[in-house]
C-alpha cells in the first residue's frame, strides 16, 4: 500500500529527486544529513560545531550547510571526481576516524544519494529549480508541496520523532492505546501530526453541563473512555473554594452549602479573596514581584485582560524596571503573553517553529528606545538594534511610540487569547491543554485544538480571567471525581497544594493566621518536616470533636468507617488526630 | 550468627558481606563539601596576587608564603595558604558571564543560562547520582541553597535540604525534632496512616510517602539529628574554625559528612565587595593578629581547620573540597574602594577527593585581567569535580518534556588537577 502511494507520488509533476540530474541540495541532500542526526544540537549542528565542521540546527540554513560542505577546507570535503572518496562520505561511514561513529551505511539511500548528487557536480539547485511550500503530514505519510504546485512523497526523508515513544513510533506505528504527536520535520519546515488508538469501543458519554463538556466528551467518547462519576457536594466546594480563593471553606460554609454549585462558583469569584488570590497568580505570570507591581496587577484584575496587557506595554513602568534589555522584553512578550518560546531564536532559527532570529529581532526592536533613566521609563528620539551588522527595523507600525504598534498586535493575535486560555486551563484542571503552558505551537499541538480554540474565543468577548475561570469550573469535566489525571480528563486530576495556599489552609483548619514561611514552598522534605514537627503549628492544634476536625481539615464530615475508627478520647487524642489530619495527603492536596 | 543488619543486606540484595563492606567502601570515596563564596571573591585579593601590578590594581595587600615554591597567596590566608600543599588551585578560570544570576548557575550548572530550561546544579546531579540518603539527608545546604544550585529540570526530590538556620547564630536545624515524646511520635504515626488509609480522593502519591519516610527516619534517628547538633563539639574545635557562619558552617559540614551525607555545600554570604573592598576582606586584622570582623581570616580559620580536620579523621581522601564563587572581580579598583564583577578571571581551590596536592592549574596575565596560561571554563571544573566524585558527565538525563540532555555536554577533564 505505502509502496503503490508513492509510486503514484512520484508520477505527477517535476518534484525534484527523481533522477540524478534532478537532485539538489535543500530539497534531497540535506533531508537525509538532518534524518541522520549530522546537524542535531549535540552533533555538528551544535553552537561551535565538530571539529571544525559546523552545519546549521537541523538544517535551518541550507545556504550555509552548502558553503560548509562544498567550500570549507579547500573543497576537500566533497570530491566531485571520485564521489566515494568525498570526506562528507568517508566520515560518517567510517573509512576515516568520526567521532560520531558510523552515521551512514554504504548501502544506504542516503549515501547513494549523496553519491549521485556528487556525479552531478554537488550542485546547489537541480536544473529544475522548485521552492518547499509546506509539507502535510498524516498518520504514517508526509507529503512536501511544492510551489509549482507537484508534490512528493518524503516520508523516508522526513525527520519524525515521537512526544512519547510510549505510545507511537516515530513512523507512526501506534504501540498503546492514548494518544500523542509525531513532530515531523521536512526542509525547515515543521508540523505535527496525532497518533494514537482508543482503550475500547465506543462509548457514550453525555454528562454535559457546557460547550467545555462537548469538546472533552467527544474524545472520551472516540477513545472509548468512561468518564469517572461527578464529585459530590462537600468535595466539590473544597475543590472551587481552594481554586477559587485559594484556601479552604470554613465548617459553617460548608454546612450551609445547598448544592448550588453554578451559584457557588459565581459567589466564589466574585469575591475579594478571589481577586487577591488570581492577580497573585498572574502577577507571576507578568513579572510582577515587587510588591507595587503586584499591586498594580491586583487593581487590574478586575478591568478587561487585553487592556491592562495594552497598559503594562505603553505606560505602566514597573515591567521596564525589572527587564531593561529590548531581547528580553521580546521573550517576555513571547514567553508569557503569546505562549511562545522565542529565546531559541536569538541565536539560531527556532527549531520547532517558523520563527526566525530576524523576527525575533523584529520584535526586539519595538523597545530599542526605551531607556530607563532614574527610575523612570522614557523614549529615545533615534536607536536601533542590529543584527550581524544591519539595523533591524519594525515589521509593521508606524507610531511615535512603537510599543503601541506592538500592544495592538499582541493583544489582537489569536495567540493572545489562546495562551491565557491555556494559562487558566491549566491553573484549574492541572496541566495545560497544551505543555509546558508557554510552548504553544504547531509542533506541540493541544490535545483537544478545538476546545483551546473555543475558550479563546469565549475569553475575546471580554477579556476577563474571572468568566473564563467560572466556564471551566462550571463543566462537567472539572467536577469530577479525582485520579491522577489523564490527558482526556476522565478523571479530575488531584494536586498538591501550592505553599501560599497550604499557609491558608493550615491558617483556616487552626483559626489563626499564619505568616507564609518559605519552607512549605514546593515539595520538599523540608516542608514535611514543618507540618509534622513545627513548634508553632503544634501549639494550635486545640482539641476539638472528630466531625468539626474532618470539617475544619479535610473540609467533610467524617464517615461512618471514620467516626467508627476515632473512638479514642481525651484532648491529647483530638489533638494528635489534629495532627494527623493536618499531615494527611488528602489534607495537602487539592483533590 | 549474624547481626540484624548483614542478614538484610545479605539476604535481599544478594550481596555478600565482603561486597557490602566494599560498597561502603566505595560510597566513602565520593563525597563533597562546597564551600560557596557568594557574591564572587576577588582573586587578586585571595589566591592569585599581583605584587608587581600598579597600585590601583594590586592593593595595599601583601602576598603570603606558601609550602610550594614561588606560589604565593595574601598574606591574610596564611594557614590556609600553608596546606597549599594538599591543593589544587586552579587560577584560570573564565567565563562571560558576569551576572550573578546567571553566573552562578553557570558555575554550579556547567551550562550558560538559557530561558527555555534551568538545568540542575552538581550538587542535585550528585544528589540524583549518589541517591537519596536514609536518615541524614544526602545533599544538605547550610544555611540554604545558592541560586541555581538546586535540582532544575530533575524532580523535587532531588533539591537539597537547607537547614535553614545559621551554624553561628542560635543554631537550630528547623522542625528536625518532633514536639512530643517518642511514644506519642508512634501514636501519631500510625492514626496518620489510618487517615490515609481511610482517604479515597488520592490513591497513589509516591513522592510524599517518601518525603513522610525520610522525615520520620531522621526525626526517630539520633545518630542523624546529632550530626546537626554543633554543641557536641568541644569548645576548641569550635574556636579553630572561628566562630563565623562559614566557620561553624563547615564544621557542620564535617560532623554532616561524618555522619554519611554526600554532599554539604556552605554558602557564605558576603564577598560582592563593590566598596571599601580591603576593610570588608581584611576586617580589624592587624599585625598578624586576627580579629573576626574580616572575609579573610574567617574564611582562612574554616577552611583550614576543615582540610585539617578531614585529614586527622582519614576523610580527606575520600571528600572533595571545593572553594569557588561565580566570578572574580576587577582588576583595577573602583572609585569608591571595591571591585565590580569580573567573570574573565577567577580561582578555584580544590583539596583531597583524589585531587592532586601542591598542583597550581594556569595563570592570569600581570594585570589578574584575563588567563595567560591554561584557560579553563566552569564546565571543564565541573567536568574534573565529576570525575573526582565518580559521576559520569556524559550521562544523558531528560527534561520534563523528554528532551535528552547530557549531564555536561561541553568541557573535558582538567587532568593536571587530579591525583
Amino acid at each position: 500500500m505505502k509502496r503503490i502511494a508513492l509510486l503514484f507520488v512520484l508520477g505527477i509533476g517535476a518534484a525534484p529527486g527523481q533522477d540524478p540530474v534532478g537532485i539538489d541540495f535543500p530539497n534531497d541532500v540535506l533531508p537525509h544529513l538532518t534524518r541522520l542526526g549530522c546537524n542535531a544540537g549535540s552533533c555538528h549542528g551544535s553552537a561551535t560545531g565538530q571539529k571544525g565542521f559546523k552545519l546549521s540546527l537541523l538544517g535551518y540554513d541550507a545556504a550555509w550547510d552548502y558553503a560548509a560542505i562544498t567550500r570549507e577546507l579547500r573543497g576537500r570535503r566533497v570530491d566531485l571526481a571520485e564521489p566515494e572518496k568525498s570526506l562528507l562520505l568517508r566520515k560518517p561511514t567510517r573509512q576515516l576516524k568520526h567521532g560520531g561513529g558510523r552515521a551512514m551505511a554504504e548501502d544506504s539511500e542516503a549515501h547513494r544519494v549523496i553519491v549521485d548528487w556528487l556525479r552531478a557536480g554537488a550542485p546547489f539547485r537541480s536544473a529544475r529549480p522548485v521552492e518547499l511550500a509546506r509539507i502535510v503530514a498524516e498518520p504514517g505519510k508526509v507529503t512536501a508541496q511544492y510551489t509549482d504546485g507537484s508534490t512528493r512523497d518524503v516520508t523516508r526523508l522526513a525527520l519524525r520523532t515521537s512526544n512519547d515513544d510510549a505510545i507511537a513510533d516515530p513512523d507512526g506505528t501506534v504501540k498503546a492505546p492514548g494518544e500523542t504527536s509525531i513532530m515531523v520535520r521536512y526542509g525547515g519546515q515543521v508540523a505535527a501530526v496525532v497518533a494514537g488508538r482508543p482503550f475500547g469501543p465506543k462509548v457514550e458519554v453525555s454528562d454535559r453541563r457546557n460547550l467545555v463538556d462537548d469538546y472533552i466528551n467527544d474524545k472520551l467518547s472516540r477513545y472509548g473512555l468512561r468518564p469517572l462519576p461527578p464529585c459530590d457536594d462537600e468535595t466539590f466546594l473544597r475543590r472551587a473554594t481552594l481554586d477559587a480563593i485559594g484556601t479552604l471553606p470554613t465548617p459553617d460554609e460548608i454546612l450551609a452549602f445547598n448544592g448550588d454549585r453554578d451559584a457557588l462558583v459565581d459567589r466564589l469569584l466574585d469575591r475579594a479573596e478571589s481577586a487577591d488570590y488570581w492577580s497573585g497568580l498572574w502577577a507571576r505570570v507578568l513579572r510582577a514581584t515587587e510588591p507595587s507591581a503586584r499591586q498594580w496587577v491586583r487593581t487590574r484584575y478586575s478591568r478587561p485582560y487585553d487592556e491592562t496587557i495594552q497598559r503594562l506595554l505603553v505606560g505602566e513602568p514597573y515591567l521596564y524596571l525589572a527587564i531593561g534589555d529590548p531581547k528580553q522584553l521580546a521573550e517576555f512578550v513571547g514567553q508569557s503573553l503569546l505562549g511562545a518560546r522565542w529565546m531559541c531564536a536569538q541565536c539560531h532559527n527556532h527549531p520547532f517553529e517558523r520563527f526566525s532570529r530576524r523576527d525575533y529581532f523584529g520584535v526586539a526592536s519595538f523597545f530599542a528606545r526605551v531607556r530607563v533613566r532614574d527610575g523612570r521609563v522614557e523614549l529615545e528620539p533615534r536607536g536601533e538594534l542590529d543584527l550581524d551588522g544591519k539595523e533591524i527595523l519594525p515589521p509593521f507600525g508606524s507610531s511615535p511610540d512603537r510599543r503601541e504598534d506592538l500592544a495592538k498586535w499582541v493583544t489582537q493575535s489569536d495567540a493572545f487569547a489562546r495562551a491565557a486560555a491555556n494559562r487558566v486551563w491549566a491553573i484549574l484542571m492541572g496541566r495545560g491543554l497544551v505543555e509546558p503552558v508557554d510552548d504553544l505551537r504547531t509542533s506541540n499541538p493541544a490535545t483537544h485544538p478545538e476546545l483551546l480554540e473555543a475558550l479563546a474565543r469565549e475569553f475575546r468577548k471580554d477579556f476577563s480571567i474571572r468568566n473564563l475561570a467560572g466556564l471551566v469550573m462550571k463543566s462537567a469535566a472539572y467536577a469530577r471525581n479525582s485520579g491522577k489525571g489523564d490527558a482526556f480528563y476522565a478523571a479530575r486530576m488531584w494536586k498538591p497544594l501550592d505553599g501560599e495556599v497550604l499557609t491558608n489552609a493550615v491558617s483556616r483548619a487552626t483559626r489563626q493566621q499564619l505568616p507564609y514561611d518559605r519552607v512549605i514552598s514546593g515539595e520538599t522534605l523540608a516542608r514535611t518536616l514543618h507540618l509534622m514537627n513545627s513548634p508553632e503549628i503544634d501549639a494550635l492544634l486545640a482539641p476539638d470533636t472528630v466531625e468539626n476536625l474532618y470539617l475544619r481539615t479535610l473540609s467533610r464530615r467524617p464517615t461512618a468507617e471514620e467516626r467508627a475508627h476515632w473512638t479514642g478520647t481525651g484532648d491529647e487524642y483530638r489533638k494528635d488526630l489534629f495532627w494527623a489530619l493536618l499531615n494527611s495527603k488528602e489534607f495537602g492536596t487539592n483533590h | 550468627m549474624c547481626t540484624r543488619r548483614q542478614f538484610l543486606v545479605g539476604s535481599v540484595f544478594g550481596l555478600t558481606l565482603a561486597d557490602a563492606l566494599a560498597w561502603g567502601k566505595a560510597s566513602r570515596n565520593k563525597s563533597c563539601i562546597l564551600v560557596w563564596l557568594n557574591g564572587g571573591p576577588s582573586h587578586l585579593d585571595l589566591f592569585d596576587l599581583k605584587p608587581d601590578a600598579p597600585a590601583e590594581i594590586r592593593g595595599p595587600f601583601k602576598p603570603g608564603r606558601t609550602p610550594l615554591d614561588g606560589v604565593r597567596v595574601n598574606e591574610h590566608l596564611p594557614r590556609l595558604g600553608g596546606l597549599l600543599d594538599r591543593c589544587t588551585l586552579i587560577r584560570s578560570v573564565t567565563s562571560p558571564e558576569g551576572n550573578h544570576d546567571r553566573a552562578s548557575h553557570y558555575m554550579l550548572t556547567g551550562y550558560r543560562p538559557t530561558p527555555a530550561l534551568v538545568y540542575p546544579s552538581f550538587c542535585s546531579v550528585a544528589a540524583k547520582e549518589f541517591g537519596v540518603g536514609k536518615a541524614l539527608p544526602n545533599v544538605i545546604a547550610v544555611p540554604t541553597a545558592p541560586t541555581y544550585a538546586g535540582a532544575g529540570y530533575l524532580t523535587a526530590a532531588f533539591e537539597p535540604f537547607s537547614v535553614n538556620s545559621d551554624p553561628s547564630r542560635n543554631f537550630k536545624v528547623k522542625d528536625l525534632e518532633a514536639p512530643v515524646a517518642d511514644d506519642r511520635l508512634d501514636r501519631r504515626r500510625s492514626m496518620l496512616a489510618a487517615v490515609d488509609r481511610f482517604c479515597r480522593s488520592v490513591e497513589d502519591y509516591p513522592a510524599r510517602d517518601t518525603f513522610l519516610e525520610q522525615a520520620f527516619g531522621l526525626v526517630t534517628s539520633k545518630e542523624a539529628r546529632a550530626a546537626f547538633d554543633l554543641s557536641r563539639e568541644d569548645e576548641k574545635t569550635r574556636h579553630r574554625y572561628g566562630p563565623s557562619r562559614a566557620g561553624q558552617s563547615c564544621l557542620l559540614a564535617r560532623r554532616l559528612i561524618e555522619a554519611g551525607a554526600r554532599f554539604v555545600t556552605v554558602n557564605d554570604d558576603g564577598w560582592d565587595t563593590h566598596q571599601d573592598i580591603f576593610k570588608q576582606l581584611a576586617g580589624n586584622f592587624v599585625n598578624g593578629k586576627y580579629s573576626y570582623g574580616g572575609k579573610l581570616p574567617e574564611l582562612d580559620l574554616a577552611v583550614s581547620a576543615l582540610i585539617e580536620d578531614l585529614e586527622a579523621r582519614g576523610l580527606l581522601e575520600s571528600t572533595l573540597v571545593i572553594v569557588m564563587g561565580e566570578f572574580g572581580r576587577t582588576p583595577k579598583l573602583n572609585a569608591i574602594g571595591g571591585r565590580d564583577h569580573w567573570p574573565r578571571a577567577s580561582s578555584v581551590l580544590l583539596a583531597g577527593g583524589g585531587v592532586k596536592r601542591g598542583q597550581v592549574v594556569g595563570e592570569t596575565d600581570p594585570s589578574g585581567e584575563l588567563p595567560a596560561e591554561r584557560p579553563v571554563g566552569p564546565e571543564d571544573v565541573l567536568h574534573t569535580v565529576y570525575r573526582a566524585l565518580g559521576i559520569d558527565a556524559d550521562r544523558e538525563y531528560r527534561t520534563a518534556t523528554g528532551r535528552p540532555v547530557k549531564v555536561l555536554d561541553k568541557g573535558e577533564v582538567i587532568r593536571e588537577a587530579l591525583a
